[in-house]
């Protein structure tokens, strides 16, 4: 699992999946993946506060960001 | 969020995320979850509001903002905020009582919590679906 990184212009954040995020059948709950989505967001967040990845990001989706 | 599959315990799944539209006061941003293969589980999409707590009301996204993520400037429109339908409750409800474990750092109801609590809602037959779709849209 690597560090939360921009690649090319996408940011990147690997999750490991644990006991208390999946259900009866050990799969993880939907919930637990709009948390992750929210997460990556906020580390994006923090790292445009930090100024640790600025100016990195830039254009649109596709890969192509 | 469209679910294409769930991924197992112990799994690694990666999240990647980057900014498609931004508006006068709210940006859109798009997300990508991967398995270890790089195998599609989900996509999502999310509109973010800039509010002012103060007024109670949309905010303006200063520029130090968008310039801050770098955003080209092609990612910068007016996003339309279509209105929502009004509801009508077809069958009963329960009001919910907002506990401290609810809170998150912002000191609000977490966004997924009302996921959560839209989910539970569901008969538990649907809950067991892998395959789903989540969302307003």
């Amino acid at each position: 699992m690597s560090e939360p990184h921009l690649d090319g212009s996408r940011f990147i954040a690997s999750f490991g999946v644990r006991y208390q995020d999946v259900d009866s059948d050990l799969r993880l709950r939907p919930t637990a993946l709009l948390d992750a989505t929210q997460e990556a967001a906020l580390l994006r967040w923090d790292g445009v506060l930090t100024g640790s990845m600025q100016h990195q990001e830039v254009g649109r989706g596709s890969g192509s960001e | 969020m469209n679910l294409v599959s769930l991924p197992t315990w112990r799994s690694v799944f990666t999240v990647a995320t980057w900014p498609v539209e931004v508006g006068r006061t709210r940006s859109r941003r798009d997300f990508l979850i991967t398995d270890s293969h790089g195998n599609t589980i989900a996509e999502a999409a999310a509109v973010y509001v800039l509010f002012d707590l103060n007024s109670k009301r949309p905010a303006l996204i200063p520029k130090t903002i968008t310039e801050a993520y770098g955003a080209l400037p092609d990612v910068f429109r007016d996003l339309p905020m279509e209105a929502l339908p009004d509801f009508e409750p077809s069958v009963p409800f329960s009001d919910i009582q907002v506990t401290p474990g609810d809170i998150d750092a912002n000191g609000h109801v977490n966004n997924v919590r009302y996921l959560i609590w839209m989910l539970d809602a569901l008969p538990q037959r649907r809950q067991h679906l892998h395959s789903r779709r989540l969302g307003p849209h």
